[in-house]
């Protein structure tokens, strides 16, 4: 079932196995004599000098070249196509599990970072009115006839004064959305870090399916490859020609960063870090520290 | 009395040791991780408020390491976190924390907790 989660990877991934697959029944669908038309040489046979390739019974001779590389080709295409089917089930998991959770979480930073922003205003707002009320006494006039005492009428200064402390100290504690906010931050970075970790693996497996300088020549021509397989995903198989290793990065570390760990080791964050329901979230544990098997299980 | 603030965010320290100064002490010791807490712990530390998401040393191995050496095997914890699912609240009590605070909190629920503990380790005695 496709979901909005299932986002460019998944249809990129899709679209690459789609070709593949055309590629690769075009070469199953090619006739052999085809293929031997395709394989005569160009250039006249007096021209060939000594190069055992002419001889027409040589096995490098093209009439039996070319019949191998499409038939290695196909091989290739069709491992290929086993190890992204692979990937893009792990990545499409990856998308419908984690990515809708991150936006959520993303989203909750901008409500959180406005909703302190406003509290932050709001209580520096108070907290002006209230060295309002408090200016007078410095200059020795009346304590309390500030502008915002008008309204609740005069007040002893140092009830102002406690007042102010009070509103200070709760734009002290209303900062503490900047830890929280950075632990969801530091979630969502870790989930891309993983998805770039698993689609570098995918491109290693798929590069080490063809052999040296294959693909080199196909980038060379087609500009810039994507950073992973470019910077991160180079396969330690690749240089040893096709297939090469490229069956064992696969199997390497399966990792949840939800789990907390992962290949970077133990995470800094909680996963479910929150700014919301403090209040509930607080009755849970109260509920658990107070029950008489809690303190029995400490008192053990 | 003597706290110990353990969080590796700056910024947290500095709320709860704003709330603790705000309740009424004013002796602190900080540290940034579980590992730099337990080189930092003598026996002038009168009660231990630590994070449970940290580097290098968590919190809950923290809790644990103090729970088996004799001069901390009952000082006060108190786990101040975002964690909040019930699994994780009870293996923290499992682990020795004596009291738990959610995050974001306020300083009336520091003090709550704090004074629930000295109670119940004031009984205790």
């Amino acid at each position: 079932v496709s979901s909005p989660a299932d986002g460019p990877s998944e249809d990129l991934l899709f679209d690459l196995e789609v070709a593949l697959r055309m590629a690769g029944d075009l070469v199953r669908d090619l006739d052999d004599d085809v293929l031997a038309d395709a394989a005569r040489p160009s250039i006249p046979e007096e021209e060939a000098g000594a190069d055992p390739s002419a001889d027409p019974g040589s096995p490098l001779a093209p009439e039996y070249l070319l019949p191998a590389i499409v038939a290695y080709t196909y091989r290739e295409i069709y491992s290929a196509l086993g190890n992204l089917q692979e990937g893009r089930s792990e990545l499409g998991q990856i998308a419908r599990d984690r990515i809708p959770d991150t936006h959520r979480k993303l989203r909750e930073i901008g409500d959180t970072t406005e909703l302190a922003a406003t509290d932050m205003l709001d209580g520096l707002d108070r907290a002006l009115e209230l060295v309002d009320e408090l200016e007078p006494e410095g200059d020795g006039g009346d304590p309390a006839a500030g502008s915002g005492a008008a309204d609740a009428g005069p007040r002893p200064a140092s009830e102002t004064r406690d007042a102010l402390r009070d509103q200070l100290h709760d734009l002290i504690s209303a900062l503490q959305f900047q830890d929280i906010t950075n632990q969801q931050l530091e979630f969502a970075g870790h989930l891309l870090t993983d998805m770039e970790r698993r689609l570098s693996r995918i491109a290693a497996n798929f590069a080490a399916c063809f052999p040296d300088g294959v693909l080199q020549a196909v980038e060379d021509g087609a500009g810039p490859r994507p950073r992973a397989a470019a910077d991160t995903a180079e396969p330690e198989g690749a240089g040893s020609g096709p297939r090469g290793d490229a069956d064992a990065p696969a199997a390497d570390a399966e990792t949840d960063p939800a789990q907390g760990e992962c290949d970077d080791g133990p995470v800094n964050f909680d996963p479910e870090a929150t700014t919301r329901n403090a209040g509930e979230r607080q009755a849970v544990a109260d509920e658990i520290f107070t029950s008489p098997s809690t303190g029995e299980a400490r008192a053990s | 009395m003597k706290f110990m603030v353990i969080d590796d965010s700056a910024t947290m320290r500095r709320i709860v040791v704003n709330s603790l100064q705000r309740i009424g002490y004013s002796d602190f010791l900080e540290a940034g991780d579980g590992a730099e807490a337990l080189g930092k712990f003598d026996g002038s530390v009168d009660f231990v408020i630590t994070d449970w998401n940290m580097p290098n040393m968590g919190g809950m191995e923290l809790v644990k390491s103090l729970r088996s050496r004799d001069d901390a095997k009952s000082i006060p914890i108190l786990m101040v976190t975002t964690r909040s699912v019930r699994e994780d609240i009870v293996a923290a009590a499992q682990a020795g924390v004596d009291n738990y605070v959610v995050k974001p909190f306020t300083p009336q629920v520091l003090k709550e907790k704090i004074n629930e503990v000295l109670v119940r380790k004031g009984e205790a005695a």
